[in-house]
């Protein structure tokens, strides 16, 4: 028998049951379309993942002390007996040589308070609590774009500048329309301490950002004094050095480039460049979690093709036994039911492949929605049906069903031909 | 059956076996084999038991018998006498527990299962009772099918399965399904499908079984006329004593045991 009319044969006994092949190749439909929706799911977070990350810039780098955290007392910067635990500090002529590299275009130098500092702002005879902030946007602000100024400007100068964030403004009681009025202002940062010792920072307002929760930024070396004052030490930048330093390179090419170059200097440093490459290390770990689920559902799927090959062999018991008289061999019975099986399975594949494609596109018009609903600043397809995914997944579908097909058409093979002629 | 006789006979059984466009099915050696012997069909001390339960039955015990190219045996006996048995022996549907059955110089018994696979296809071919024709395909497509497990073009099986159909007076049928179709043309079907592979050897077993007598005699006609008109080899399983008639030989079967053969008056008219 040739492949050309085994094929043929196979198809047409495939389509005899049109019910039971249907609901045989259900189990492949759902095992696929999971993998399908799972996998595009992946492959979309990884595109909007590269996306997100590549529109606030890979250009930008965090360098870190080595050995202690970002500073103050509860994040690990320090040792039992209240000694630094950092092995290397990063000191002004650090930060001002790195000024001087060619193609940094910014260095910003970051003192951060401990979480348990009270801050708060006083202003117009009113005290509010207000968070710290860095000078630039980059931790915990992955998909978001860098916070851009509503009034005035949100550079600092070195000492006695202050932006505020639009919440913080609204909670002194600033509507948006007198945002512009605010600019110039004196208003004073307070530190607190639990035992209600006060410090007082006058400080001038340089600009409001559109960020909606209450912070606030303030100049390095105010931000020098409180952490000195907080901790008592009038020498808190020659021991302990700045807590972080963000360094803005002309592109991606020099930060990376600086990466190596810094860290060589004994720093750690931190480029986005690592971030996506962890993240995108999660989501294949995701990908991968989702796909065995997918297999697995499959997997049972082949228990549905078996128990229908099972059925149709006992039915056409009679049918195997003719075929036998006329001459058609062993290999050539089990070729066709497993042809039979495996176009259950490629059926399956394809439906399965085509829903999960369209719910896909489905689910991308409908994300995008409630995404503006949210006012989530994330645009684009969350599921992203590859090629490699579809051919994949077909193939894998079309193999589930030889598999599944396997051992009944094994036992149709060597049925005897004069007991499957007897066969009724 | 002498010698001459046979050279006498000799093409035009190859031309209706090989036709002019037709594969080569067949070993040489073996087709001059049978002829050279006199012989076609040889069976020696031919023994075939089943298992029952715990007991063993012999269906078949030390059969001898030899059969030559062109005749038209009939296998008579009551039933249980093991005529069947021997019919599936020679056809290569089942193996003896002992002893040997040669067919055109092919042991059945010691065959390879490629081997048998091969000699069911391209030399035999079978008609059964209940007519076993594939349900779900076309009269033509039931004769295409030998044609298309001996890997033959799709043009010319389809052409010889027309050819085959319209012989045996079903041009009408072709594209009937069994279901549509009367049990004597059904059985018709079936003859013109045994005959699709151009087979040296025909077997039947109870052909006219489940016809009425009119349209189990126009099948029998057609048989008949295959065998004298073509030369063509046949074994018929029946217990019709009429019908038994019609051949050259009859071979009574008696509990697994050949208990005589009776030579009819047509066997003197074979050439």
């Amino acid at each position: 028998m040739t492949l050309h009319d085994q094929i043929r044969t196979a198809l047409s006994n495939v389509g005899r049951r049109k019910l039971r092949s249907a609901l045989a190749s259900l189990g492949v439909v759902v095992g696929t379309l999971t993998i399908v929706i799972m996998v595009s799911l992946a492959a979309g977070v990884r595109q909007q993942i590269n996306r997100q990350f590549a529109s606030i810039g890979l250009d930008r780098l965090t360098v870190d002390p080595p050995g202690g955290g970002r500073g103050g007392f509860n994040s690990g910067g320090f040792d039992p007996f209240g000694n630094s635990a950092r092995k290397k500090i990063i000191t002004a002529q650090d930060v001002s040589r790195w000024k001087q590299l060619p193609g940094v275009t910014r260095v910003s130098p970051e003192i951060n308070l401990p979480g348990s500092v009270g801050l708060e702002l006083k202003w117009n005879g009113t005290n509010q609590a207000v968070r710290m902030s860095g000078t630039e946007p980059m931790r915990g602000m992955f998909f978001q774009a860098p916070p851009e100024p509503i009034a005035g400007s949100l550079d600092l100068p070195e000492s006695g500048g202050i932006v505020l964030s639009a919440g913080t403004a609204q909670a002194f009681g600033v509507s948006s329309n007198d945002f512009a009025g605010v600019i110039g202002r004196n208003v004073e940062a307070v530190l607190r301490t639990s035992r209600g010792e006060t410090q007082s920072y006058p400080l001038r307002v340089q600009g409001i950002s559109q960020d909606r929760s209450r912070g606030i930024q303030v100049s390095i070396t105010d931000r020098i004094a409180m952490k000195g004052w907080w901790f008592n030490s009038t020498n808190v930048l020659e021991r302990e050095g700045y807590d972080s330093v963000a360094i803005r390179a002309a592109d991606v090419t020099r930060a990376s480039a600086l990466t190596a170059q810094i860290r060589q200097e004994g720093f750690q440093v931190q480029s986005l460049e690592i971030v996506v490459e962890v993240a995108n290390r999660i989501v294949t770990a995701i990908t991968v979690m989702f796909t065995l689920i997918g297999s697995i559902a499959l997997l049972v799927a082949t228990i549905g093709i078996a128990n229908t090959m099972v059925m149709a062999i006992y039915e056409r018991t009679r049918e195997i036994g003719i075929l036998k008289a006329m001459g058609a061999s062993r290999g050539e019975i089990r070729r066709m039911f497993m042809m039979e099986a495996g176009f259950i399975g490629l059926i399956g594949g394809v439906i399965g492949l085509l829903l999960g494609w369209l719910a896909g596109l489905g689910l991308n018009q409908i994300i995008p929605v409630y995404l503006r609903y949210r006012e989530l600043p994330v645009r684009g397809d969350f599921f992203v049906v590859t090629l490699t995914l579809a051919l994949g997944v077909i193939v894998f579908a079309t193999f589930i069903g030889l598999v599944a097909g396997l051992l009944p058409a094994q036992r149709a093979a060597k049925l005897d031909p004069l007991q499957a002629l007897r066969h009724e | 059956m002498c010698f001459p006789a046979i050279l006498s006979k000799a093409p035009f059984v190859m031309k209706f076996w090989r036709g002019l466009d037709a594969p080569v099915l067949f070993r040489d050696s073996c087709t001059i084999n049978h002829f050279m012997n006199d012989v076609l069909i040889h069976a020696s001390k031919l023994t075939r038991r089943y298992s029952v339960g715990k007991s063993v039955v012999a269906a078949l015990s030390d059969v001898e018998l030899t059969v030559p190219p062109g005749e038209f045996t009939a296998l008579v006996g009551p039933s249980g006498s093991g005529k069947s048995t021997l019919l599936n022996l020679i056809g290569g549907l089942d193996r003896p527990s002992s002893g040997e059955v040669r067919v055109d110089g092919l042991s059945l018994g010691a065959a390879s299962e490629t081997e048998l696979v091969r000699y069911r296809r391209e030399r035999v071919g079978f008609i059964f009772q209940s007519f076993n024709l594939l349900p779900t395909l076309t009269a033509r497509e039931n004769v295409e099918a030998p044609m298309m497990l001996a890997e033959v073009p799709q043009r010319a099986r389809r052409e010889r399965a027309a050819a085959l159909l319209e012989s045996v007076g079903l041009a009408a049928r072709m594209l009937h399904k069994p279901n549509e179709l009367s049990g004597g043309e059904k059985q018709r079907v079936a003859i013109a499908r045994a005959l699709a592979n151009r087979p040296l050897l025909l077997l039947a077993d109870e052909p006219t079984g489940n016809l009425d007598s009119k349209t189990g005699g126009a099948v029998l006609d057609l048989l008949c006329g295959l065998h004298e008109e073509q030369g063509l080899t046949m074994i018929m399983v029946t217990h019709d004593p009429e019908i038994a008639a019609r051949a050259s030989r009859i071979i009574h079967l008696r509990d697994g045991g050949i208990q005589r053969i009776e030579t009819t008056h047509l066997a003197e008219k074979m050439p």
